[in-house]
């Protein structure tokens, strides 16, 4: 398959139908402990590194408790850091003064910069994979639409993950069919298809999504579809949902102005 | 030149949030307006087919090497700029959730760089104005594109140096980052530009009713007042994210200010502290040494870092490591406790 970057997205909505106390939090709550999470981790300024590191709890204890496989989460980790590690590598150029040593090693500023981002970008990524992972995409549809967002953003964007898998396939068998005749492409000397053939092949599967299009429209009107998709019955805030969002947030905010990897480091190192 | 959480401060990232949380709202809105029920599954369906359009690599012309296409100007040329905008968001959207492909803080700034600039900007002011309305000829068609896909994406890679020099994140000064920024995409505009044309040429061949080719669904406008409360949202994160980067921590800046004016001598402690730390930086061991610094500009100057203190980063590396190591731990430990049954 040519795309580098393809990965079955249907992979996070299947392990959001795993049963656990984690997946059985309201999506609202699990929405605004996230962002808050995000947040707060962002926040702390780039230099401190180490007070990063009790983040780590949120989405290790997440992903532990809900049950979630590795493997799944650390691809996707794998493919989202580069362009993070990109823009970070250019600090290890630009910033060379030492300003910290570790048993003889003189760090950089660029180093801790370039570190600090890579974890921060680990963290934020994690917490928005375990989101999806734990909640499901029709979940988090609607709860974004009880608190708020328009209505025909959210229908769109679960129709894109719905016709996602079906255009592609369609992609890739055309691709494939391209690949078997070979039209005037010669594999091996490049992995793209001439400008001329991608139009023609592109605009096929334009045309045919577009049809495709057509046949959804009349099925939906003919079963009663008036432009908006209801979430009545899915969503209950119990409870159990304030003691999370509640015990989150205040363990979040603590953890944003204590530091107690120093405090602890302090203890066992014996310095200060 | 999607952003990442990482590159970005909560400043800036809330507030491009805002913005386009606003430009979202609008296109809803006005779409709201037009009444076409048919629009939900065509974007829909449009939205998963740039998708699959980004799977299909093309030979970029004049070189060995290949590269796919946005998709940003051909969803304006199809959907025009509401219903393109909100396409492009659910994209940016899906690939932040699904894929981790940038994150959900720099989502605001995503959805700007890349929705805004094609939607409301290359779309009705370029290629609507050399196309017109009627039919094009192909040559006219291909050269809008053009045009209009380098116009779409130039500003767009614009806006990720500022935001991230904004944010206090990279440390590569403002011009040399847009230097290297601004000819790379004005490279992958022109090739977007083909790239869209070739689409859009077959499909204007194939079936003529499927490439909108009149200006009626095309009300370009974004109201004055939107205008206004954009530019306003702009300029107040600006101002927020400038001082936010230039003292990355209000109260720590705030307790370093007043600790500066009590201990009175601090530039003379400072600078004998730096004096030391040329001679030893070298040395084993020195991070252990209590009392010791390291940092710091040499100058007068503010320290650009925090001054760290020795004994504190030998107790931050100490805590930070047993932390992570427990963190980690506990996720595993709590596998154990969770049933874990597949539905």
């Amino acid at each position: 398959m040519s795309g580098r970057h393809w990965i079955d997205p249907g992979e996070l909505d299947e392990l959001a139908r795993i049963d656990s106390p984690v997946h059985r939090l309201d999506p609202r709550a699990k929405i605004l402990v996230t962002a808050l999470y995000i947040l707060v981790v962002m926040s702390v300024s780039p230099d401190r590194i180490a007070a990063l590191m009790p983040f780590v709890l949120f989405p290790s204890l997440g992903f532990g408790i809900a049950g979630i496989p590795v493997t799944p989460i650390v691809r996707r980790l794998a493919i989202a850091l580069p362009f993070a590690a990109m823009i970070g590598a250019l600090n290890l150029v630009v910033d060379r003064e030492i300003v910290l040593s570790v048993c003889g090693i003189g760090l950089t500023g660029g180093v801790i910069s370039f570190a600090s981002i890579l974890i921060r970008a680990v963290l934020t990524v994690s917490a928005a994979l375990l989101l999806v992972s734990v909640t499901g995409t029709h979940r988090i549809g609607a709860g974004l639409a009880v608190m708020g967002v328009p209505g025909i953003f959210v229908t769109q964007v679960l129709f894109l993950v719905r016709y996602l898998f079906v255009i592609s396939d369609e992609a890739v068998s055309m691709r494939r069919a391209v690949d078997l005749r070979s039209a005037g492409y010669h594999p091996g000397r490049s992995r793209g298809l001439p400008l001329r053939l991608f139009g023609s092949l592109m605009g096929s599967l334009l045309v045919r999504s577009l049809d495709r299009a057509v046949r959804v429209h009349r099925a939906m009107r003919a079963r009663g579809f008036t432009g908006d998709v209801r979430y009545a019955g899915i969503l209950r805030f119990r409870s159990m949902d304030w003691v999370f969002l509640g015990s989150c947030a205040a363990v979040l905010i603590a953890l944003r102005w204590a530091d107690p990897t120093q405090w602890l480091g302090g203890v066992i190192a014996g310095v200060r | 030149m999607h952003m990442a959480d990482a590159l970005i401060s909560p400043v800036v990232g809330g507030t491009m949030w805002l913005v386009s949380g606003s430009l979202l709202a609008h296109s809803a809105r006005s779409l709201r307006r037009d009444t076409r029920d048919d629009l939900t599954p065509l974007m829909g369906v449009l939205g998963a087919f740039v998708f699959a359009a980004q799977m299909i690599n093309f030979t970029i012309p004049g070189t060995g090497s290949s590269g796919h296409i946005g998709g940003g100007s051909l969803l304006s040329i199809l959907l025009g700029p509401h219903a393109a905008f909100l396409t492009i968001a659910s994209v940016l959207t899906v690939q932040a959730l699904f894929f981790a492909d940038g994150g959900l803080l720099a989502l605001g700034c995503n959805i700007f760089n890349l929705g805004f600039f094609p939607a409301f900007l290359a779309y009705p002011f370029v290629y609507r104005k050399i196309t017109g309305s009627g039919a094009s000829p192909r040559a006219r068609i291909l050269g809008a594109s053009v045009i209009a896909a380098s116009t779409g994406l130039v500003p767009g890679a614009a806006a990720v140096v500022l935001q991230t020099s904004f944010s206090g994140i990279s440390e590569l000064p403002v011009p040399t980052f847009l230097a290297l920024m601004l000819p790379i995409h004005l490279a992958i505009g022109i090739i977007e530009g083909l790239a869209t044309a070739a689409v859009v040429l077959f499909v204007s061949a194939a079936r003529p009713d499927m490439v909108p080719s009149h200006a009626a669904s095309c009300r370009a406008g974004i109201h004055p007042l939107t205008l206004g409360l954009l530019a306003g949202a702009l300029v107040l994160g600006g101002i927020g994210s400038w001082f936010a980067s230039a003292h990355p921590d209000g109260l720590e800046w705030a307790i370093e200010r007043v600790a500066g004016q009590l201990g009175g001598s601090r530039s003379g402690w400072h600078a004998g502290l730096s004096e030391i730390q040329e001679t030893t930086a070298v040395m084993p061991d020195y991070g252990f040494r209590p009392g010791g610094t390291a940092a710091v500009e040499g100058d007068a100057g503010e320290p650009k870092w925090p001054a760290v203190d020795a004994g504190t980063s030998a107790a931050g590396v100490i805590g930070g490591a047993l932390v992570l190591l427990v963190a980690v731990l506990a996720g595993f430990a709590s596998r154990f406790g969770s049933a874990r049954n597949t539905a």
